[in-house]
């Protein structure tokens, strides 16, 4: 269970939040899978995309401010429910093997009660809180990117998490032509362009995040490439890196490879 | 929502509360807080990847470094000022009247050397800046290495005369050093450093200074640079930057840059 957790990269413990309870961080997210029944046959055929459910986490703790008076309990209520409803939340934790991990979400739900245990609320010094936060996107990501070479045609290994990852891919040559491939070799896309561009200046972005490939005229974000530059392979290449194309659990990672010079750069993700 | 896993941006929610956020480990230019950012190299530069091996990137093309026991930086400068790259954005802020005319920020940085650094050639290396793009006219403020000191200085210029508050002790080669600085609302400046996450050690004080007319929209803030054609240029690794409106605590301004 998460040892200690940010939000916003506020440590809660030191405005006085204590969580004692926390939900939602080690389930896995709910896998909802298309299925076929074939007409007039037994079973059931499992379609694609698989889609993930979102995350819902939830904090149940106290609120006990260093100072123990009544107005630094007022303060630090409204500092708590400033913080959770501050827009997008990035919240981090270290689990317990010492992985930090971050996961973006939207706070649904904030409540926070004086206790009673005064003859009257207004009396109390501590409150008890809890916050529930709702991250469509379920997977967790490292918080510290990988950004890796990958010198012309040379397969460079892609170490992933457990969970499948956007990433982009910057080419700094003309008419790049870049493959993915499973831990064992096999290609599983490949794609190529024909386009010329100055060389030392300019440069290719294969935006896997958003299905585009762009190019950058000295560093400026010219123009995306059209289908007719597309001549090698296949125009479906904006897949996601998936550690199912290796073993996460024996560290077999997939590969890329690029006929220019590039760099690849992504968030390793985590169920 | 759309949440992605790279230049992800907690964008405007969290930046409203911050003038400038930036943070290198989003792997973007731009700045958590919405400004665009444009880095400008005009030429090819090496950086090492998370394995130590090194790439040639193309004109203007970020230089995204892993550090050991730091994570992402960009890189930017070389030796003795030998590279000019610099990064800026838009400032564009208004003073609130609650706030006066204090400012502050903090720069977390990887130091590459004093020799580097401290650019004994002419006005000192910026480090960080916050002027219009000439500098010749107008007010600035500028963190940089003394020209001969090397030492790390908090310096503001009303576009009449200038003050400076200077540092004891310059960092090693390899040291991870944050540096915060005050602008307060009567024109006096204040700096302190950590290295190595160490706690803060304080320059003095400088003399007040008459504050010039308000920041324009032509302001921009300068990493390694000082406008354009300002001081010369250093070589840092840099993982995050913040700027302030006021004075705020460290606390404050570490937990904006984590």
């Amino acid at each position: 269970m998460a040892s200690a957790i940010t939000v916003n990269g506020r440590d809660l413990i030191t405005r006085g939040i204590y969580v004692s309870k926390a939900t939602g961080f080690d389930e896995t997210p709910e896998r909802q899978v298309p299925t076929l029944t074939p007409l007039g046959q037994m079973g059931v055929l499992l379609g694609t995309p698989i889609a993930y459910a979102p995350r819902t986490l939830g904090l149940i703790g106290t609120i006990d401010p260093a100072a123990r008076t009544v107005a630094a309990l007022d303060a630090a209520m409204k500092a708590a429910k400033d913080l959770f409803y501050s827009g997008v939340l990035a919240v981090s934790f270290t689990n317990t093997a010492g992985d930090l991990r971050r996961i973006e979400g939207l706070a649904t739900r904030f409540h926070a009660s004086p206790r009673l245990e005064k003859q009257h609320f207004q009396a109390a010094q501590l409150a008890d809180f809890s916050a529930t936060i709702l991250c469509p996107d379920p997977l967790y990501r490292d918080p510290d990117p990988t950004v890796l070479a990958v010198p012309a045609n040379t397969r460079v290994a892609l170490p992933l998490g457990t969970a499948p990852c956007r990433w982009t891919l910057r080419a700094m040559g003309a008419s790049p032509t870049v493959t993915y491939r499973t831990a064992g070799g096999a290609t599983v896309w490949t794609v190529g362009l024909t386009r010329t561009i100055t060389a030392s200046e300019d440069w290719f972005d294969f935006d896997a995040r958003t299905s585009r490939i762009w190019w950058y005229d000295n560093g400026v974000k010219t123009a995306a490439i059209e289908a007719g530059y597309l001549t090698t392979g296949q125009q479906d290449w904006a897949k996601p890196f998936d550690p199912q194309d290796g073993d996460y659990a024996t560290s077999q990672a997939p590969s890329i490879e690029c006929s220019v010079n590039a760099e690849v750069l992504y968030h390793k993700r985590w169920l | 929502m759309a949440l992605s896993t790279l230049s992800f941006r907690r964008g405007a929610e969290l930046a409203r509360r911050w003038p400038l956020v930036w943070h290198a480990r989003e792997l973007t230019i731009d700045a958590l807080t919405g400004q665009v950012g444009t880095l400008t190299r005009a030429a090819t530069a090496a950086a090492l990847d998370l394995n130590g091996t090194s790439r040639t990137l193309s004109y203007h093309q970020p230089r995204w470094e892993y550090v050991s026991g730091v994570g992402t930086c960009l890189r930017l400068g070389a030796a003795a000022g030998a590279l000019t790259e610099y990064l800026s954005w838009p400032a564009d802020i208004v003073l609130s009247s609650a706030q006066s005319n204090a400012l502050c920020g903090m720069i977390s940085f990887v130091e590459n050397g004093t020799s580097a650094i401290g650019d004994a050639s002419g006005g000192g290396a910026a480090l960080w800046g916050m002027s219009n793009a000439a500098v010749t006219t107008g007010a600035y403020l500028t963190v940089h290495a003394n020209s001969t000191s090397g030492l790390y200085t908090i310096g503001h210029d009303n576009d009449v005369s200038s003050v400076v508050s200077v540092l004891g002790a310059a960092p090693s080669s390899g040291n991870r050093v944050r540096l915060r600085w005050w602008l307060y609302s009567d024109g006096r400046v204040q700096i302190w450093q950590s290295i190595n996450g160490a706690a803060e050690t304080a320059a003095s004080v400088s003399g007040t200074l008459t504050m010039s007319a308000p920041w324009g929209t032509a302001t921009k803030y300068w990493l390694n640079s000082l406008g354009t054609a300002g001081l010369a240029y250093g070589h840092v690794l840099v993982d995050g930057l913040v700027v302030g409106l006021g004075n705020q605590s460290q606390a404050d301004l570490l937990e904006a840059l984590a």
